[in-house]
């Protein structure tokens, strides 16, 4: 794919970067509707329907901004999008929040498995080594992929669920 | 195996993978297909990478972060947030971003264009013997 890639954006002034087979521009709408239709001449095409065009401005968009790509098919987003199981946005205040309630579902997400090894049945060795080495380094790499600024709250919740699972291991059973 | 000097049998065992259906995501439910090699497949290749990481790296950069670049989920990350947050403060006009996904991109390419493009890379030689020793027929799937 690589090849691919690197013509979709060549002599064009557009910053991007690949991981594999995902691949994320940012540019003016005019300049990325021009790499979609090299993406699509080339021989893998795009899966439009799972493509996606974020908008992230609190400003709404240019009128005709968005008729060619939904012509296209492609999926319009507003504030922020995930990307590569980060997040992107620009840094102001209400996409700030949309960022950080990305990571508090992603937190959340984290509730069946804290559950499942705080229970009872869950032996206290098995249970804190599948905590250490399964469950707090998925948050290691949100932590290192998100602003402190986004990070810090849903990152205390996180906190305060695995200490109380490690105190209840500990402490009751 | 580095070479493509074995027997058709023993590369056909070496080269046969274990399929499992598995959900994609909590989003994404529906099953994926995931082929996992033979380890000593997986040592052979890591024994050819071995002492190739500037060249890849140097192939592959600046925009592909998915080959020998350490943190590179993260490096992508960074750097588009930074991109588009530069770009809208300086830019001309605001700018957007463009998140594509590939069409079924490791199944829809033929071996040969894969074998025939890697070929053409002299700097990657070294891998020229183990990608023709897995790719130069098909391998089997074990379910």
């Amino acid at each position: 794919m690589h090849p691919t890639f690197v013509q979709s954006i060549e002599g064009l002034d557009v910053s991007a970067k690949a991981y594999a087979d995902d691949f994320s521009a940012v540019a003016t709408p005019a300049l990325l509707l021009e790499v979609i239709s090299r993406l699509l001449n080339s021989i893998y095409g795009l899966n439009l329907s799972k493509t996606k065009l974020l908008w992230p401005h609190s400003a709404d968009p240019p009128t005709d901004f968005l008729e060619p790509f939904t012509r296209l098919g492609v999926q319009f987003v507003r504030t922020g999008a995930r990307l590569l199981g980060g997040f992107i946005t620009v840094p102001s205040d209400e996409q700030v929040l949309a960022a950080t309630d990305h990571l508090r579902s992603v937190v959340a997400s984290h509730e069946p498995m804290i559950s499942a090894l705080s229970h009872p049945s869950m032996r206290k060795q098995d249970s804190l080594l599948l905590l250490r080495y399964c469950t707090v380094p998925t948050l290691s790499f949100h932590a290192r992929s998100t602003p402190p600024i986004v990070a810090a709250a849903p990152f205390n919740e996180f906190d305060s669920k695995i200490t109380q699972c490690v105190f209840e291991k500990l402490l009751f059973f | 195996m580095t070479n493509n000097r074995l027997e058709p049998h023993a590369r056909d065992l070496l080269t046969q993978s274990r399929l499992f259906a598995i959900p994609k995501s909590a989003s994404d439910p529906a099953p994926h297909p995931l082929a996992i090699a033979e380890p000593l497949l997986k040592l052979a290749n890591l024994y050819q990478l071995h002492g190739l990481q500037e060249s890849l790296f140097d192939h592959f950069r600046p925009l592909q972060e998915a080959v020998r670049s350490p943190s590179g989920c993260e490096k992508a990350i960074h750097v588009l947030n930074a991109a588009l947050e530069a770009r809208t403060l300086t830019g001309p006009s605001l700018p957007a971003v463009l998140l594509a996904d590939a069409s079924n991109a490791f199944q829809s390419v033929p071996r040969t264009e894969v074998l025939s493009r890697l070929f053409e890379i002299q700097e990657l030689s070294a891998l020229h013997g183990i990608a023709s020793f897995i790719y130069s027929s098909p391998s089997s799937l074990v379910v």
